[in-house]
């Protein structure tokens, strides 16, 4: 398939997720309901510790795996059960198949297992002349709609009632109504004398013990229990990624898995199988035969890259796609293969094939909900932005995104430009501060949403009148504008030297600062990357000032670390990095760290006001807490929180240009959420949130104005 | 922590997990709660997993008074066939609210698998506090690990269509605990 081709596929399935009000009604509902259950069911639980102990465990278990596969395989193999490693898809599709025939087996069951999906193993059985059937309600749906599961935990989560009934009807050829309890029964008795007259079960596992040789299931239903219990063979298909240590270790799963998934306590079962246990067939007791089939398939490839390794720490909770942006918009099947979400692309890359992660990857926000989540600890965001570094080393990152970083590397051309677009732009914006119509090819970008004009005069302009004044005596800050504040709202910089001067210091801006490199790093182009990270040091390292700061999150994080993570290998400027980077600020931080109350006087401001969490500033700089401090001491000031306060405005970087039709509903969601706080105002501490929430909100004629921490500041200190 | 409120956390947490849970002086009592709760279920065909404890409950005549038909027969189809399963199963798990049940024999599992309703009859004295706390508990109480162990929490469940939670789809659609205060 041509590139192009693929990238019209690509973005069709997102259209139709993005059509299908059904499973986006599904995933909202879901999601909205999740984040308190999750917490109720945490009610008592350290939940920072046990993340903390399963993520070190998990990620023990990685190092030690040979070792764990050994005593595993051993001590199954005393309790009687066969053991069989599968290096890759085919070795374990052949070896059921085989096994199958060898037994006689004619009729199988199956619980849930997403490492059979993986493998496509309900193909390989039925090309070999098995009956199988899916038991878990949800897969069994899917088998019966011929499609693939959409969730790792809910796989039919996309699927109406009337669906379902539709999938019933047909398969039981009988009229179904869309009754739920009464679906479900239908398939409790058709799906029961599946289980009885099976001779052979097929499990997945949520994890084996390597001390005991014991294999798990985490379940619902109930299917798991009689797919172990009633057949003669039994089949555990086992990513090795499963194998665990001890039972100590089990706990800590059984504790965190159901209440990460579903927010539950805990499942309605745990079952743990130890070796061979008996079965009754025809009023005969027998033993039955146990066959533990261990697939590595692109597992221990990924355990052996030191960065990906991290993914091992996976429980497969699907806790990170219950709080994913992109996901609850998209939902699963847009993600290629048969993991969805972040981790999904991961998981995609390694067990099936690059290819196919390589369009779902750029689904990814970065925002890194999931990670704050994430049982494993696993640090979702930095390992998709790693995928696309590697890929776009190997293919390129395209011509035009190219010659856009080659432009704004180039400092004295990019700003000549945008001077030039300033005053080009007056015809289209009419003179309005926003502009409404993009006659060109930016124009799905404005639908919801529009554009901020380029300032007539940008920062840098202001700034250098502004120094005139400064004597050098006092404590030297240098100012990091970041391309936004700099030519799109100067006039957060002019609020962040008030309230800064107004600290006792002295604010400069160098003039040689270009781009912080984010868009590159976000695009995978680590050279563009590395050459503006060395322009920026160096700039900032002019008149050796005590601070340095900026009022953007994404210019603060390339400040303050990626300019020392892309400048690593150079011994000399890996130092130099090192010393502006503990320098930087972010403009809240550094106004607290000096102290700045700003009074205001009563009345004189706002009255209540809500505050939207940016995601590079709550979760690579852990700043929530320290505006939301800064902005409530302002007398007057009244904070009123908004649901989902951290869930990303879908801005993220060049998201919105590479999904604009993603990214306008998750704005509609933030809009939502600020109109049902019913304040006239919100406080972001990014620019870039300010662009994309002002432009929707200026596209609803919404009287809410949107300000930046700093300028409230500035403004109290003014009236105070 | 103390048995009692072992026990206080365990119904809170059952409850959360839809079990109903009683608790009894006696396993004579036991035995009575059981034919009652046959009767209130209205069930025409019982089923019980003898062991030593659960003879001790008495259960077989006081359901037999009940007019109740139970099932000599132990076969899967059999037990497809009847209203209730009725086990001993030997603890419990305070944090969960679970039942936890070490059993090899497959009849032995199949009764708590197969019919709508399931009783079991628990030592009050095995509340455990965790899932860990059973796990180390069973290992030395059995001289090894079980070769099948469920910690069984409430009913069997599904929110497979539209999230709509559905009790019953596999397994039982009611758990009811008895826990027997009289030691074993
Ligand atoms: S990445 Fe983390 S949150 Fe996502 S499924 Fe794995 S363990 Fe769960
Ligand atoms: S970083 Fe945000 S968008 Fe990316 S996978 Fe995590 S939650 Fe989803």
């Amino acid at each position: 398939m041509s590139n192009e081709q693929h990238n019209q596929d690509f973005k069709a399935s997102i259209q139709k997720a993005l059509n299908d009000q059904v499973m986006r009604g599904a995933l909202s509902r879901f999601a909205d309901a999740y984040p308190t259950a999750r917490k109720n069911a945490y009610e008592g639980v350290d939940i920072e510790a046990l993340r903390s102990e399963i993520a070190c465990a998990k990620g023990k278990n990685g190092e030690n795996l040979d070792q764990l596969i050994q005593l595993f395989t051993e001590n199954a193999t005393k309790r009687g059960a066969k053991v069989y490693f599968a290096k890759t898809a085919e070795d374990a599709n052949r070896y059921i198949a085989n096994l199958a025939i060898e037994k006689k087996v004619k009729k199988i069951v199956k619980s849930k297992s997403m490492a059979s999906e993986e493998i496509h193993l309900n193909d390989h059985l039925k090309k070999a002349g098995l009956i199988v059937n899916e038991t878990d309600l949800g897969e069994w749906i899917i088998q019966l709609a011929g499609q693939k599961p959409s969730h790792m935990v809910m796989p039919a989560i996309h699927l109406s009632k009337e669906q379902v009934a539709g999938y019933f009807s047909k398969e039981l050829k009988s009229d179904i109504p869309p009754d739920i309890p009464l679906m479900v029964q239908k398939a409790r008795v058709e799906l029961r004398t599946k289980f009885l007259e099976a001779d052979m079960g097929i499990s997945g596992a949520n994890f084996a013990v390597a001390e005991t040789g014991t294999i798990a299931t985490v379940t619902n239903e109930g299917n798991a229990r009689l797919t172990t219990t009633l057949p003669r063979v039994h089949v555990a298909l086992v990513g090795i990624e499963k194998v665990i240590n001890d039972f100590k270790e089990a706990a800590n799963i059984i504790k965190a898995l159901p209440k990460s998934a579903t927010g539950q306590l805990i499942t309605s079962y745990v079952t743990m199988v130890t070796g061979v246990t008996p079965t009754e067939v025809d009023g005969q007791v027998q033993d039955k035969e146990l066959h533990i089939v261990l697939m590595d398939n692109g597992r221990s490839d990924m355990l052996k890259d030191p960065k990906f390794k991290q993914a091992w720490q996976c429980i497969r909770c699907a806790s990170c796609l219950n709080v994913c942006p992109a996901y609850q918009m998209v939902g699963g099947h847009v993600y290629g293969h048969i993991y969805a979400g972040g981790i999904g692309a991961i998981l995609t890359f390694f067990f099936n094939d690059p290819t196919d992660a390589e369009k779902p990857q750029n689904l990814c926000l970065g925002c890194g909900r999931c990670t704050e989540v994430c049982p494993g600890k696993i640090p979702i965001p930095d390992l998709i932005l790693e995928m696309r570094r590697r890929m776009a080393q190997k293919k390129g990152i395209g011509l035009i995104p190219k010659a856009i970083f080659d432009l704004v590397a180039n400092r004295k051309l990019m700003h000549s430009l945008l001077r030039v677009a300033s005053i080009g732009q007056f015809p289209l914006t009419g003179g309005k501060p926003f502009i409404r119509h993009l006659p060109f090819f930016f124009s799905e970008l404005t639908k919801e949403r529009s554009l901020p004009a380029v300032a007539p005069k940008p920062f840098r302009d202001i700034a250098k009148e502004r120094e005139k004044k400064n004597t050098g005596k006092k404590k030297r800050v240098n100012f990091y504008a970041g391309c936004l504040i700099d030519f799109v709202y100067p006039h957060i910089g002019t609020a962040v030297y008030d309230v800064l001067e107004h600290a006792g210091c002295e604010v400069y801006f160098p003039w040689e600062q270009a781009c912080c490199g984010a868009p590159a790093k976000y695009m995978g182009d680590t050279d563009s990357q590395t050459r503006l990270a060395k322009q920026n040091v160096a700039a900032m390292e002019e008149g050796n000032p005590d601070y340095i700061v900026s009022a953007c999150p994404t210019c603060t994080v390339a400040m303050m670390e990626d300019v020392v993570e892309v400048l690593k290998e150079d011994p000399a400027w890996h130092e130099r990095a090192k010393k502006v980077a503990a320098k930087v600020r972010d403009f809240s931080a550094l106004a607290e760290e000096l102290g700045v109350k700003a009074p205001g006087k009563k009345k004189s401001l706002k009255g209540k006001f809500t505050y939207h969490d940016s995601c590079h500033y709550r979760r690579h700089l852990h700043l929530s807490d320290v505006p939301r401090k800064l902005l409530t001491e302002v007398a007057g000031m009244e904070l009123v929180e908004m649901k989902d306060s951290d869930q990303c405005c879908g801005m993220a970087g060049s998201y919105l240009v590479k999904f604009p039709e993603i990214s306008a509903p998750i704005l509609q969601k933030k809009l939502d959420n600020i109109a049902a706080t019913g304040s006239e105002l919100v406080c972001v501490d990014c620019p870039g949130c300010v662009m994309q929430i002002a432009g929707g909100l200026d596209k609803r004629h919404s009287s809410v104005k949107i300000r930046h921490t700093a300028e409230i500041l500035a403004e109290a200190l003014r009236k105070g | 922590m103390s048995s009692e409120k072992l026990f206080s956390v365990f119904k809170e947490k059952a409850g959360v997990m839809s079990a109903q849970v009683h608790r009894v002086g006696t396993w004579a009592q036991a035995g009575d709660l059981i034919a009652d709760q046959v009767k209130e279920l209205k069930a025409q065909r019982v089923h019980l997993f003898s062991t030593p404890q659960l003879e001790k409950t008495n259960c077989r005549a006081t359901l037999a008074k009940t007019g109740v038909t139970i099932s000599d027969k132990l076969d899967r189809h059999e037990l497809d066939i009847t209203d209730v399963g009725i086990t001993y199963v030997p603890y419990a798990v305070a944090e969960t609210g679970s039942i936890f049940h070490p059993e090899t024999d497959p009849l032995g599992r199949a009764v708590t698998m197969l019919s709508p309703t399931h009783i079991a009859v628990v030592p009050f004295n095995k509340i455990l506090p965790t899932v860990a706390d059973a796990l180390e508990t069973v290992v030395k109480d059995f001289g090894a690990v079980p070769g099948y162990m469920s910690f069984i929490s409430g009913p069997s469940r599904t929110a497979d269509i539209e999230r709509v939670l559905t009790i019953g789809v596999h397994g039982p659609s009611k758990l009811i605990v008895i826990l027997v205060d009289e030691g074993v």
